[in-house]
């Protein structure tokens, strides 16, 4: 119990480390603001899930298995005489370590550089403008702040049969930090953190087996984008138990109801990849009197505030939690809370899987445009057809664009294929602008990239399709 | 099924916005077409909305007190055919049918030199206004709603210089009643430093009636007036109202000193018809108004309302008193249709009705003048050369000097209090 503290003063405090948290402190300190970023891990959690045990080391995992995969799959089509004979999860560990290191030092020195402090420990708000900041040792460090931006982020899931033990049952993190390469694992769940686990333990050898409750993987999206993924997971020998669920696991056995059903799987590892939910519950918001909604999100103004001097961003707000969406509301609030006038208004959020084939998904859907009685063109351009996929011995997946019926606007593009993710961000870009299909036909595409998927599908859609039959 | 978006339509002449008062159908809740569905406060009267399609109210685009600007989302109708499917977020241009819009008391001005272009606001696709990401991120910063922006670019997308544009220009948006020239053309008022409100004091948005009052009133100023002030001996006038009384009483109508007070005034214009009259300085030209449709400034919870007796010239005191009843009520309930509000060429404030003695009326532009009457109340006055207790009329008179010198406005004060101390010399003019 602390009595009679004195508090602080700080002008403008960030909670949370991540790529909401730190973006919003590096521009709160660019707009001449004193910051203090306080975060549960301190120093060492600066980067937050995203860069530490999420984002970047899946990323690291998922191109070592690629890389492994390519050479026994395509280097044979290529007359390789490579072979993959296994990794080395150890020197593995070592060097996603080092990328790790290096990038989280990097947004250390920014922050430095800012003139930001970090702070170690839990904030729970106390009163409106005051927050208490509780360290690993006991102590209790009071602040009264003029801004405050909450950027919390999200844990996974977790599920009561399954506890998270770092032994045989893991978390998305601890499947990132496997030092060895576990012979049968199954994962609970197919979204895709599962999905990009289970594959890429599988290129590099693991026997896996996806257990989903719903019809599939990628549950969320249209089974379109869906189906092609699921092709290529059997090809890769991945197990997917769809409408089912696991109940407990125990002497090596996962059991598991199917519609068939139970079924026990024996697997040396199990990882729970079942979502993740918003860290708001502990954060004394009741004090500010803030509220949450039925799934513990934070509703915020269009400029990230809930109230004038307290915003929030990221994954504790509505909406899909993604770090680029954090970082792009974090610049939204940090300006809020200095007096801009600001609005966070994207015209489309990408969202990118890496699966295999990778997906990448931004804006109106043709399911979304029906539903709400938009009008739209639908222009599919197949990956069959593309040059440079066939040099790359990939043919699954096609690139889609949504355009309004009336003047031709783009509204959404959605892709399945290699590279997906890099190509998202032209489609995002068109949609920002406004950009017509004509527009996106008149521009000159290098040849031969996976790009010119646009200039085809944009063909395509007035009505011109250049590398396609048009069937009459 | 699909959403049909209904936008406030333009419900008066120069209406920018107006505040709900009231969701008559509640949100969730079914509504048939042309089924009154909202009430929304404007400039000067409270009009009812009807529903535009069947349906059902799914969004509603404010709640009571919020300020709506016209063209701006008002309701989202989830009809149940698709008969709407295709205009989902097609702005809505068809006025509702009996709506009781609204003008601004300087709506009646002849001379209208005000320049507002119509915004043709850009194509919303499927709800989106086309603008690319940094043009939204101005507009956002300089407070311009996209909706009404109109663009120049290819298919009406908006350029960063149509939100410079539209921030530079008070454009005929949320904020900015279009109004007509007689208002339009007066400079903004000179800022006088208010210290900022304290924490005990409550702080109200000028809008609705306030505000067209405040905007005719600072108009007003632009007036360079004169006024006179006199009395009239009410000895007949009260005999004359006393005994036409009881006769009126028996048709359940209701005599006031007011009928006789137009009458008064009227003959009293007839003779001196600069004083019926408007002045056009920028055009040079001086309309005397062949009409006399005769203002009464009628006091309403809301602020004061100008119903206007048209042509009273030609109306009896007996419907005098009949109209005065009924636009008092309309004007009581902010009911009062709009060609009741407008093209007066006078105006009267009875300021007696509430027991003011003497006040200094302010001309409404463009009229000339405007007559106010005081309380009668006795007073010891001369009569043939002896004191005498007498009821006494107080009459006032303002005109724009521009237009009448004092003679003028003499000629008609006299006019008007020997009709009134001789009421039945009116009679010889019915």
């Amino acid at each position: 119990m602390v009595v009679g503290q004195i508090a602080e003063a700080a002008d403008f405090v960030v909670v949370g480390a991540g790529p909401g948290g730190y973006v919003a402190a590096l521009r709160a300190a660019q707009l001449g603001r004193q910051v203090t970023l306080v975060d549960r891990d301190g120093v060492a959690g600066v980067g937050g899930v995203c860069l530490r045990v999420g984002c970047i080391p899946s990323k690291g995992l998922i191109e070592a298995a690629d890389l492994a995969h390519r050479i026994g799959e395509d280097g044979a089509a290529y007359g390789l005489k490579a072979k993959y004979s296994g990794i080395d999860m150890t020197a593995f560990q070592d060097w996603k370590a080092k990328l790790v290191g290096g990038l989280t030092d990097g947004v250390r020195g920014l922050l430095d550089k800012a003139g930001v402090r970090v702070v170690a420990g839990d904030m729970r708000l106390t009163k409106a403008d005051e927050a208490v900041v509780s360290t690993h040792d006991g102590q209790a460090k009071f602040l009264k702040f003029r801004d405050l931006v909450l950027a919390t982020g999200s844990r996974p899931v977790t599920l009561p049969d399954f506890k998270v033990n770092g032994g045989n049952v893991l978390d998305s993190t601890g499947a990132l930090d496997l030092k060895e390469l576990p012979k049968r694992v199954a994962i609970i769940g197919g979204g895709y953190i599962g999905l990009e686990i289970g594959t890429a333990l599988a290129k590099l050898g693991s026997k896996v087996t996806i257990v989903e409750a719903l019809d599939g993987v990628l549950p969320t999206m249209d089974r379109r984008i869906a189906k092609p993924i699921e092709k290529r997971l059997a090809e890769l020998k991945v197990d997917l138990v769809a409408k089912s669920t696991a109940s407990a696991f125990a002497g090596g056995k996962l059991i598991v109801d199917t519609p068939n059903g139970v079924k026990k799987l024996a697997v040396d590892k199990v990882i729970v990849a079942v979502g993740r939910k918003p860290n708001s519950g502990d954060l004394g918001l009741d004090r500010a009197k803030i509220e949450l909604d039925n799934h513990g999100l934070i509703q915020v103004r269009p400029d990230r505030r809930i109230t004038d001097h307290i915003a929030a961003i990221g994954d504790i707000t509505p909406g899909p939690a993604l770090a680029h969406k954090a970082s792009a509301e974090a610049i939204i609030a940090a300006e809020a809370l200095c007096g801009r006038k600001v609005a966070f208004q994207p015209a489309a959020i990408p969202a990118v899987v890496f699966s295999d084939p990778e997906v990448a998904s931004a804006g109106l859907t043709a399911a979304e445009a029906k539903a709400e009685g938009i009008k739209v063109k639908i222009a599919n351009f197949p990956l069959t057809a593309s040059g440079r996929a066939k040099t790359l011995n990939a043919s699954n997946g096609f690139l889609q664009i949504i355009a309004d019926q009336a003047g031709d606007v783009v509204r959404g593009v959605h892709i399945v294929g290699p590279h997906a993710s890099d190509l998202i961000a032209e489609g995002v870009l068109a949609i920002e602008m406004g950009a017509t299909l004509e527009d996106l036909a008149l521009t000159i595409h290098p040849h031969p990239t996976l790009s010119e998927q646009y200039l085809e599908a944009a063909h395509l859609g007035i009505g011109q399709p250049v590398h396609m039959a048009v069937l009459k | 099924m699909s959403d049909y978006q209904f936008n406030l339509p333009d419900i008066g002449e120069g209406l920018g916005e107006g505040e709900i008062v009231r969701w008559v159908v509640e949100q969730g809740a079914a509504v048939r077409a042309d089924q009154i569905m909202v009430e929304v406060e404007t400039d000067k009267a409270v009009v009812e909305i009807p529903a535009p399609v069947n349906g059902i109210l799914k969004t509603i685009g404010g709640g009571p007190g919020d300020v709506i600007a016209v063209g701006k989302l008002l309701a989202v109708i989830e009809t149940q055919s698709a008969e709407f499917g295709t205009t989902p977020a097609k702005p809505e241009p068809a006025p509702p049918a009996p709506a009781v819009p609204t003008p601004s008391p300087a709506a009646a001005a002849p001379v209208q030199t005000a320049t507002v272009e119509p915004a043709t606001a850009a194509p919303a696709r499927g709800g989106r206004v086309l603008a690319a990401p940094a043009t939204r991120k101005r507009a956002v910063e300089l407070g311009v709603d996209l909706t009404t922006v109109p663009g120049s670019g290819p298919q009406g997308r908006i350029t960063r210089e149509d939100v410079d544009r539209a921030a530079a220009s008070p454009a005929p948006t949320a904020a900015q009643p279009a109004t007509p020239s007689a208002v339009a053309a007066v400079p903004r008022p000179i800022t006088v430093h208010v210290a900022p409100p304290d924490r005990t004091d409550e702080v109200v948005q000028l809008r609705g009636l306030r505000k067209t009052i405040a905007e005719s009133m600072t108009a007003s100023l632009q007036v360079p007036n004169i006024i006179d002030w006199y009395q009239a001996d009410a000895t007949e006038l009260v005999a004359a109202r006393t005994s036409l009384k009881d006769d009126f009483a028996a048709q359940s109508v209701r005599l006031t000193y007011l009928p006789f007070f137009i009458k008064a005034c009227v003959l009293a214009l007839k003779k001196v018809p600069s004083m019926n009259a408007t002045f056009d300085m920028e055009k040079g030209e001086i309309v005397y108004r062949k009409r006399y449709n005769i203002g009464v400034a009628t006091a309403t919870e809301a602020g004061l309302i100008v119903p206007v007796l048209h042509d009273a010239d030609m109306k009896s005191i007996f419907d005098l008193a009949i109209e005065i009843s009924e636009l008092a009520e309309l004007a009581r309930t902010r009911k009062i249709p709009r060609d009741k509000l407008t093209n007066g060429t006078f105006t009267i404030t009875n300021f007696g009705s509430y027991g003011a003695r003497m006040g200094t009326p302010i001309i409404r532009p463009p009229e000339a003048a405007i007559a106010g009457f005081g309380a009668i109340r006795d007073e010891v006055i001369p009569v043939n050369g002896e004191p005498a207790v007498r009821p006494v009329l107080p009459i006032c008179a303002s005109t724009d000097h521009r237009l009448n010198d004092g003679e003028h406005l003499w000629t008609f004060v006299r006019t008007v209090t020997e009709l009134l101390e001789k009421p039945t010399r009116i009679l010889g003019y019915i």
